[in-house]
């Protein structure tokens, strides 16, 4: 399992605490792995090959200018 | 054990036409996932690397369904890694943070390259520090670590 964290809403947050008390998810994990799930479906997502992530990349590298490498520099430069 | 910094992590999804160092991880990540390396990270690497999706969905590089393909690659990717014991995620506490500010005004880095320092130094088993980010490889050097940068 891998964690991830999520900054959300007060309004998200009210919706999750209300769906695991209604019983519908045993947990706010569940409810994150079911959205995610849905939006795999809704965007028609099975499975993600290695050479189409890396096709996106290269599109976002061309389009940004900036390798991969960089953009994580950019990113902590940000900060 | 071979730690992976975010700036040599993304370039296993980095496309070798526009980004040096591709094939160098990639054979590190498929030997992980062979059985023949133990990679660690940090799990500030998944976020970072998150932010630096999102950061080309916000600049239009990118489009968010795109984005969303590359999230569900790299959650199967540590899901994989993780469940062959390949992948040592490390997390984070408020005693790491705090820990890792003396780095800051050591060698002028960012909390970013301080955590990864502090998570890099704290495990004595990592023999390899893996980063393409010249300021935090000179730090990691003067460090002791034995640095490689993917991108040489």
């Amino acid at each position: 399992m891998t964690t991830l964290t999520a900054d959300v809403t007060d309004g998200v947050s009210r919706l999750v605490k209300v769906l695991v008390e209604k019983g519908l998810y045993k947990s706010q994990s569940e409810i994150v792995r079911d959205a995610i799930r849905q939006l795999a479906l809704k965007y028609d997502i099975k499975d993600v090959s290695l050479n189409e992530v890396r096709e996106i990349t290269l599109k976002g590298s061309k389009n940004s200018k900036e390798s991969l490498s960089n953009s994580v520099k950019k990113l902590r430069q940000e900060i | 054990m071979k730690y992976i910094d975010t700036s040599a992590f993304v370039k296993y999804y980095g496309n070798p036409k526009f980004e040096k160092g591709v094939l160098q991880m990639s054979d590190l990540f498929e030997n992980a996932k062979s059985g023949k390396e133990i990679l660690i990270t940090s799990i500030f690497t998944i976020g970072e690397i998150i932010s630096v999706f999102d950061r080309w969905v916000r600049i239009k590089a990118i489009t968010n369904e795109d984005f969303i393909k590359i999230l569900i690659r790299l959650v199967s990717d540590l899901e994989e890694l993780i469940n062959l014991k390949s992948l040592v995620v490390d997390g984070i506490n408020s005693e790491m943070v705090s820990h890792s500010f003396e780095y800051i005004p050591k060698y002028h880095i960012s909390i970013n390259d301080s955590l990864h320092l502090y998570t890099a130094l704290s495990n004595k088993n990592i023999k390899e520090f893996f980063s393409s980010d010249e300021n935090l490889n000179k730090a990691a050097t003067n460090e002791g670590l034995d640095v490689i940068n993917p991108d040489h």
